[in-house]
Order: structure tokens, then sequence, then C-alpha cells
């Protein structure tokens, strides 16, 4: 996934990544305070998340998951 | 996948990139480093609503992109009362303005006006509506001061200036590299209109929430439904004006730039009565497969090139002149031959050695990259992955259809009143040249901040029709938990292997339009009844994909009728542009049989 490192630790459970996920990839956990990857295979790989991060928790992987469009010799890459 | 051997890479190594050379004084590459980490910014709150709530606004914006932005800030300045801001995704974050370099394109005193129209109407194929242009050229001056005076400054290239002529036009003028408070590129301009709207104190945001109908009745606006994605609360606003200020149409995410256009504007605007127009012109550009990274073809100056899987530099076949910085169509073009040649897969070498060991260097260092393309090349280097390293796949993406609500010279709905368009979804046009879409997006969006604010002031108070507003609630979340439903992600792949072919995107033809569209039929009839979505997340997801269906069906149909070739539209029959009967516009509307109907338009 491109969200490949989040540390929970450092998490203050500000609510900077969730608003401002452009894909609603992250969301609140109401138990623990803390944010969490809800919807992995939305991430864009935007960087938004890991820019706003006041406690720079979050660090993501370039590579996006993305429908394998053409001319290219793949296939959809199951990423769901 | 066929990687290139070294052996291949070394032969074509040097020549084209010699020539080239790159005009800036080496000296900078040691000396600017990284852009500064941007600032952390307080959040701009979302309202908390409950489920079924209505909220009551002068003004509804939908979208938050530049013109979105624009209209907000431009309405609240003409002292309107209340306006809601609405986004499906984040505010101002989600739209490409934040993620483009934000170079804009300016007309200011000493431009030659009537020139440059001319040029660029000839350039998007003649179709075009040329009020608006020339509106937007001359209204271009007083944009320019207002960011002057809400602190955004034009640093401009080193030897360029701020002032950049792009795309082989000398008409083409762009002001380049916005700064605001720490914030560079289309980031600084976004951050800019939030800072502002905030200050101004009559906004109300409405982050996470899509707005899935229109409230029209007896031809005018009453207000929207949305939903949010987050909670699965429905809201409904009750104003007498909308302005949508969404996107085009993409066809399904696959960049993090277009990844939310998903034609909801103008599925938005057709469901109420509105005509589309230009849906026909999808216009495309190239970028990398596994990462988000645009613009390779501009390196091709500084002699980097597309190659082929034999390694060829396949390019100078198709534009002689530019070869690989040639412009979005030809390359799309190209792409797609090559493909039905059997060359595909295409890579972009940036491996040659004046573009790996200078030209790259000055890019990092110096050029005005906003922070998360900053941040991505960084990261792309350090895992190994930088476009210097090796040869990477590019892929084509639709960067949408463009231009498709159709308004009149106030921006305004001929059907509807109270509709208003901006931004990509506005119809005046069908290009993209470079720094067009934040021109318009500014233009469009300051205009329809005026006009809207005068007929908000104008309108009689809007009335909820009880039958409406129940059924339109119903619908915005028809596709929870349908039993035996298929996911989003089954089915958007279904829908994307019907569009995202050469052959429907590039290559057309009457049997492959015919084929598609008999494909997308049995998509509609089949599968998309059968969509079902878990939670809100995916339930924003489900609407997305009907709004793509609508759009894809008319972008077939009309592609089927537009016997000729013109700017991104090629049909492989009929070559060449055919002015004599096609500078026209198509139009489609809805009739009351739920069917599209068909109209031309000629362009004035």
């Amino acid at each position: 996934m491109t969200i490949r490192k989040f540390d929970q630790n450092k998490c203050t459970g500000c609510g900077a990544c969730v608003e401002y996920c452009t894909r609603d990839v992250w969301r609140m956990d109401p138990k623990t305070g803390k944010a969490y990857v809800a919807y992995k295979q939305d991430c864009q790989a935007c960087y938004t998340c890991e820019i706003n991060c006041p406690e720079s928790a979050i660090w993501v992987h370039p590579f996006r998951y993305a429908p394998r469009m053409w001319p290219c010799n793949m296939e959809y890459e199951d990423t769901v | 996948m066929n990687r290139i051997s070294r052996r291949d890479l070394l032969k074509l190594m040097g020549i084209t990139g010699a020539a080239a050379m790159t005009p800036y004084p080496i000296k900078l590459a040691r000396a600017a480093g990284w852009p500064a980490p941007a600032p952390r910014v307080n959040i701009l709150k979302s309202y908390p609503y409950e489920d079924r709530e209505v909220f009551e606004a002068d003004l509804v914006i939908v979208g938050t992109g530049m013109g979105g932005l624009w209209a907000a800030v431009t309405a609240a300045e003409e002292s309107i009362k209340r306006i809601a801001i609405v986004d499906k995704g984040g505010l101002g974050v989600s739209s490409g303005s934040g993620m483009i370099l934000g170079g804009t394109l300016y007309w200011l005193e000493g431009d030659d006006l009537a020139a440059c129209e001319k040029e660029y109407l000839k350039y998007s194929g003649g179709l075009g509506h040329r009020d608006m242009l020339r509106d937007m050229m001359q209204t271009s001056r007083r944009r320019m001061e207002k960011w002057e005076k809400w602190g955004v400054t034009y640093k401009g290239f080193p030897v360029t200036g701020t002032r950049m002529v792009t795309d082989g036009n000398r008409y083409n003028k762009l002001s380049i590299n916005p700064r605001y408070k720490g914030w560079s590129c289309g980031r600084a301009l976004v951050q800019c209109l939030l800072d502002r709207i905030d200050a101004q104190g009559v906004s109300t945001y409405f982050s996470k929430t899509m707005v899935t109908d229109l409230l029209v009745e007896n031809g005018r606006v009453n207000g929207a439904v949305g939903v949010n994605r987050m909670t699965g609360n429905r809201i409904i606003f009750k104003a007498p004006s909308v302005i949508l200020a969404t996107g085009s149409c993409t066809f399904g995410p696959g960049y993090s730039v277009s990844a939310h256009q998903t034609g909801d504007g103008y599925a938005l605007a057709y469901r109420a009565g509105n005509k589309l127009q230009n849906c026909e012109f999808l216009n495309p550009d190239v970028v990398a497969r596994d990462y988000n990274l645009e613009g390779g073809h501009l390196t091709g100056m500084f002699g980097a090139r597309f190659i082929n899987k034999h390694g060829k530099d396949f390019m100078w076949d198709y534009d002689p002149k530019r070869g690989t910085n040639s412009n979005f169509n030809k390359i799309a073009f190209a792409f797609a031959d090559e493909w039905a040649k059997g060359n595909a897969p295409i890579y972009l070498d940036q491996t040659t050695v004046v573009y790996k060991y200078i030209v790259s260097r000055i890019f990092e260092n110096s050029s005005p990259m906003n922070t998360w393309q900053a941040l991505n090349y960084k990261r792309l280097r350090e895992t190994g992955n930088a476009p210097t390293d090796y040869p990477h796949n590019q892929i084509i993406l639709y960067y949408g259809l463009q231009g498709c609500i159709r308004t009149n010279n106030d921006l305004m709905s001929d059907e509807i009143n109270g509709l208003f368009a901006a931004s990509l979804s506005q119809s005046f046009d069908m290009s993209t040249i470079k720094g067009i879409s934040s021109a318009r997006g500014m233009w469009s969006g300051e205009k329809t901040g005026r006009t809207a604010t005068a007929y908000a002031r104008g309108a009689d108070a809007p009335k909820l029709n009880k039958d409406q507003v129940e059924n339109a609630l119903d619908r915005s979340v028809k596709y929870m938990n349908r039993k035996n439903g298929l996911t989003y992600w089954q089915l958007v792949k279904k829908f994307q292997s019907i569009l995202h072919t050469p052959e429907i995107g590039l290559r057309k033809t009457s049997e492959s339009l015919e084929d598609g569209l008999r494909q997308l039929k049995e998509f509609k009839e089949n599968d998309l009844p059968a969509l079902s979505a878990k939670d809100s997340h995916e339930l924003v997801k489900a609407h997305e994909l009907e709004n793509m269906t609508l759009v894809a069906e008319l972008f077939l149909k009309s592609s089927l009728l537009r016997t000729e070739s013109r700017y991104s539209h090629r049909r492989m029959e009929y070559p060449l542009p055919d002015n004599e009967n096609w500078l026209k516009f198509i139009n489609w509307q809805i009739n009351r049989d739920n069917e599209a109907e068909m109209s031309f338009e000629k362009p004035v």
C-alpha cells in the first residue's frame, strides 16, 4: 500500500489527515482516539496526509494503486 | 515488464540531448537545495450536521478548486450573507488546483488580445465561445492585481522571468511559480484563497460531502441534497442559487490530480435538465504508470525521450519538429498508434547523460516544484525509482472531458435559473494549453461569484417541494446494502475495461464506438443495478460510478456523431477537420422520456 509507514505512537489524534485526505482513506478510531488507514485501496499517493501531519508520523511510498491503463503490458493489478 | 537493455540505452544516448543545453546557470543547482517543508495550517472545521438537516444559504458552491474558491471569495466581497462550500473530499486540497504547478495565463498591458484570441481558437480547433474568451482576457489584469493585494507573489524562473511563453505559441504567456506564506505553486494559490474565505467569515464548510441531486422545480433552483461520506448523514441545502465548480470526467481514478474528477457536476446539471456540450473531446496526457508524475514530454527539450519496447525514439516519426517535446494530443495519438503497431509498452527515457547529470539536478533544486511534487521526486529517488534511474513505463491518462455544462455569457444555465457553472465543467472551450485551466478557473469563479450574487439578491425565496426532497434523499442512499450486490471495485474494473482502450479514446472508429456503446449499455442494464455499498464511503464511490457511466454514454454517442477529426477527437476514417459540416457544437439534453436528446449549436 502507498501509506507504507504510520507510527501510531506518534499520533495525537488531531485529525489533520482525516480532514485533509482527498480520497477519504483515513478515519479516526473512536476507541483509541487515533487515526488509522481505513480504505487503503483509495490512496493515490498525493502525500497530503504526510505533509499535513504535525507529528510526522506518516510515510508515503510514491507508487500508487492505479487502474492499469494502456499502453502497457500489464493487466489490472489486483489491489483490493 | 520488458526492460530495455543497458546496451540499447547507451546506443540511444547523446545526440538529442546535447543540442538542447539548459539556459540556466549551473551554479543554481548547488545554491537552492530542496524547497523548505510546507507550513502546517489550521484546519477549516467542517460543519457537523445531523441526518436530514436543512441548511439555508444564499449560495451553494459545489467544488473547491480554483473556480469554487474564487467564487466564494468574490461572492463574499459582493456582500452575500451566507455561503455553503461543499466538497466531496478535503477543502481546497482535493482539487487539481492544489496539486498543479500554478502557472497561469494572464493578459496584461501591451498584449495583443485580438491576435491571442485568434491563435487560441485556432489551437482549440476553432470551436469555442468567443465572447467568454474575450471576457476572460479583458478582466485578467484585475485578478492579477487581487493576487498581489492578497500577498501572492509570482517568483518566476531564473532566466525566463515571471512570464514564460509556452506551447510554441508566442501569445501564451504564463505567470509562473506563485508563492504565499511559505507555500508554493498551486497549493499557494489555494491556501491564499482559503485564508481569504476564513477571514471573510460568511462561509460554512461541508467537506467530505457529495452533492447527489439538485432541487430544481419550474426551471429554477431551490437547493441541493448531499450525503456525507464519513457519517452517512444527509443534508438538504435550501438556496436560490448553486454554482457547480466541479472538475471534469476522467472515467475512473488513476492519478492524484484527476482522481476525483468523475463527472459529478456534469451529471447533476444534466439530470436537472441542463445542456451538456463538447462531450466528445476527451483530453489525454501521459503519466508514469506507477506514480504521480506528469509533464515528462517537457523534458524532451533537454534530451529525454519516449521510447517504445524496441528502444526506438519514435516521437520524431509523429512530430518531426518537436519530437518528445510535442503537444498532449500528438503524443497521445502517437502512443495509441505505437500500441496498434504492437510496439507498446512505452517508456520515458531520462537516463541520457545531459538530462541525468545536468538538467534533472537543476530541476530538482531550482524549479518551482510544489510541496507534494518535490516530496514525490525526493521519495522516488530515495526508493531507487528516480525517473533518471531507468526508463519508466508510461501510460495514457484521460485528463478528462473538458467543457460540458452549457451556460450563457453570465455563466448561468439557459434552462435553469440560479444554476451556474465554473471551473473545468464550464463549457466555454475544450482545449488544454498550459495555464489555461487555472486561468479559466479564476475567471469563471470570479464571474459566477458576481453573477450568482446578483441573481440571488433578486430571486424569490426558495421553496422546497416535500416529495422532491424525499425522492432526492432516498436516491442519495439508494446503493446502501443491496442484497447480492457487487462492490464498486468489482464494477469499476469492468467499466474501465470498456472505456480505457486505445480504440475508444484515441483511435476512434464507428465500429469501436458502436461496440463500446453496446458494452456500456449492457453494463448499465445488467451490472450497474447490482452496485451496492456497504458503508457511506463506498456510497459516494457508487454515485461516482453512476455519474461516470452517464457521461461515458454521452461521450461515446457524440464521438460517434462527429464524423471528422478535431483537436483531441480523432476518427480514424475521417482524419481531417471538416469545417464545412462540423464547425458546430453537439449539445445533449435529457427529455421527458429520460433519454438523451441531441441538438447542434453554431459558435458565435
